[in-house]
């Protein structure tokens, strides 16, 4: 079991990296749906290009792209695969229909540009900075401190998943399709929210006595003009992208 | 069972952001600033939990875990839903950003549902319902997930249902490991439902969490008391105090039931007052003329002396029937209309 970092490279020096995370999020939002509102493949490429030359000059590391873009990849490839074969229209290469082949690219397409843009914006930022941003932007505090403490304690948590699991590999324990293995699984789920609940109380008494009442998500210095305009090419670009939409 | 970015209309996105953002703030407003580290433990749990693989077959699947979520959580299961599938989204990219409202809906929606049915009813602890309340959220989700798939066109309406079809056997399995998951927790630890039950008591406000009501039924020659909780439970042990203007002039204890019996007093008005355990206290001001005199509570004198009242609300099950019917009856509805329109344009002069 694995938790990867989101922001593991989010302290830089790209052009991205100097970008403050509260013009990043809205720009995100107007790439995001400039390319969720397209259904044409020629708008969807042109958006995946975009989304491309964005990432690269994140400067991200290649293999820290490529490890997290496995799962939209995938997922993607299956639901192109299904959307080739199941379009009716007329037919290019066995059951693979000209219209299907056309859908299954653009979706796919979609699905890879929506995946960068997230990256090159996400990942050029310390996910503090980020989520500070989200409130700056006017995200409610409570969500936003429960995310946080989530996320802290995911960690924490890993640790003990994780010796639960070697304490069973350690006793023989092999996994089968048998009612033997769903009742082991079972009770690993049990004793893992049982650590959790036990992990409350203490956490909870230790936070009390530290005179934890209301958590609080900083916020961070108003924006400089100057910061202001190093953003602006970024959302003139998204903007462009999101009229593209409905001129072309 | 998540909807990448790039899949679904922006219709169907911005609708399913514009549901979940209502869902969040009905639940961010019950969910008390000092009980969030508790909440952030238990949603860190169950992503943890969702994490872990279990064999079917040659393969092996996740557990979506929704049912369960929703049993130990309560209706909040919607707000830690929306946090762990933001931490998907954020650490393995399943999902995505646009797409969370609709993905929220398809996951955090059942878990809500049940948490609000175990809320309401311990039946969700016994494992076998526990079992059946699991199984029925994944299969819910898979439904969801395929009227959201349905939206974006004819080709999706295929894949969607594949996804529904691909959910039968981990509604299965889901429902059989969450009836074992309950098992193991009754064995190894009895009181943690009862605390898990707790934790969703959050969605509760506070003033009526600690509220404590009474009923009070003159007699010819004593008063009948009732005290209780605003979900039935009885009052137990509880001191009952009466006075006559500033004088007190009886105690009593109540019993199993929350009932005390006190000497009806020689006074126009008399006071009681309840003083419950963890700072808990009632009172009120009832008028004791000679005459029959009608109960001091709106609930209605009961007309034997058995004095057989419920406070329980019963489980509305008619209602929760009308209201799944309603929504399937909506779905079936929008997908007819859908399908009428899609029929209507390939059968256009144009195509």
């Amino acid at each position: 079991m694995h938790l990867p970092e989101i922001d593991r490279y989010g302290r830089g020096h790209s052009p991205l990296h100097r970008l403050d995370p509260r013009l990043k999020l809205p720009a995100l939002g107007v790439f995001l749906l400039a390319t969720n509102l397209t259904w044409k493949l020629p708008l969807a490429a042109l958006f995946l290009l975009v989304a491309f030359l964005l990432t690269l000059l994140s400067r991200l590391p290649t293999n820290f792209v490529l490890w997290h873009l496995r799962a939209p990849a995938a997922l993607g490839l299956i639901l192109a695969f299904l959307l080739a074969i199941f379009t009716p229209g007329a037919p290019l290469v066995g059951p693979v229909t000209r219209e299907g082949a056309n859908l299954a690219a653009t979706v796919f397409f979609k699905i890879l540009a929506s995946f960068l843009y997230f990256i090159s914006m996400v990942a050029t930022a310390p996910l503090f900075r980020t989520i500070q941003a989200a409130r700056a932007l006017g995200a409610p505090e409570k969500l936003l401190a429960l995310f946080l403490f989530t996320y802290r304690y995911l960690f924490a948590l890993l640790d003990r998943a994780r010796n639960l699991s070697l304490a069973m590999q350690a006793r023989g324990f092999r996994e089968k399709t048998d009612r033997r293995t769903y009742e082991l699984k079972a009770r690993l789920y049990a004793l893992l929210f049982l650590r959790a609940y036990e992990e409350t109380e203490r956490v909870l008494l230790a936070m009390y006595a530290r005179g934890f009442s209301n958590p609080r998500v900083t916020l961070p210095q108003p924006l400089t003009s100057a910061q202001v305009l190093r953003g602006l090419p970024l959302l003139s670009l998204a903007l462009l992208l999101l009229a593209l939409n409905f001129f072309w | 069972m998540h909807i990448a970015d790039g899949v679904l209309p922006v219709w169907v996105s911005a609708s399913g952001w514009a549901v979940t953002v209502a869902g969040l703030a009905a639940s961010l407003r019950k969910l008390p600033p000092e009980e969030i580290p508790r909440l952030a433990l238990l949603t860190a749990a169950v992503f943890l939990a969702s994490l872990i693989h279990v064999p079917l077959g040659p393969t092996s699947v996740h557990l979506v875990l929704n049912g369960l979520t929703g049993i130990l959580l309560g209706p909040l299961a919607f707000l830690a839903f929306f946090v762990a599938l933001t931490l998907q989204a954020l650490l393995f990219q399943f999902g995505g950003l646009f797409s969370l409202g609709v993905n929220t809906l398809v996951m955090g929606g059942p878990a809500f549902l049940v948490g609000w049915f175990s809320r309401r009813s311990s039946l969700a602890l016994k494992p076998p319902l526990a079992g059946l309340l699991a199984a029925a959220a994944v299969l819910l989700s898979g439904i969801l997930l395929a009227l959201a798939l349905s939206f974006s066109g004819e080709a999706f309406l295929k894949v969607a249902r594949l996804a529904l079809l691909a959910h039968l056997p981990v509604a299965a399995l889901e429902g059989f490991i969450t009836a074992l998951i309950v098992v193991a927790l009754r064995k190894v630890r009895p009181g943690i439902l009862a605390l898990a039950l707790g934790v969703s008591f959050l969605w509760i406000p506070q003033a009526l969490a600690h509220r404590l009501d009474l009923d009070v039924f003159p007699e010819k020659d004593t008063l009948h008391i009732e005290a209780f909780f605003p979900d039935g439970t009885p009052a137990r042990n509880d001191q009952v105090v009466l006075y006559c203007g500033d004088q007190k002039v009886a105690t009593a204890t109540t019993n199993q039931e929350g009932v005390a019996l006190l000497p009806r007093p020689n006074c126009p008005e008399a006071k009681v007052v309840v003083k419950g355990k963890l700072g808990h206290r009632v009172e009120r001001m009832v008028k004791l003329s000679r005459s029959p005199s009608p109960p001091s509570s709106p609930k209605g004198h009961p007309k034997n002396s058995s004095r057989a009242v419920s406070h329980r609300e019963p489980l509305p099950l008619t209602g929760i029937l009308a209201g799944l019917g309603f929504i399937f009856g909506l779905s079936a509805l929008i997908l007819s209309w859908d399908t009428r329109r899609r029929l209507k344009e390939l059968a256009s002069p144009g195509n």
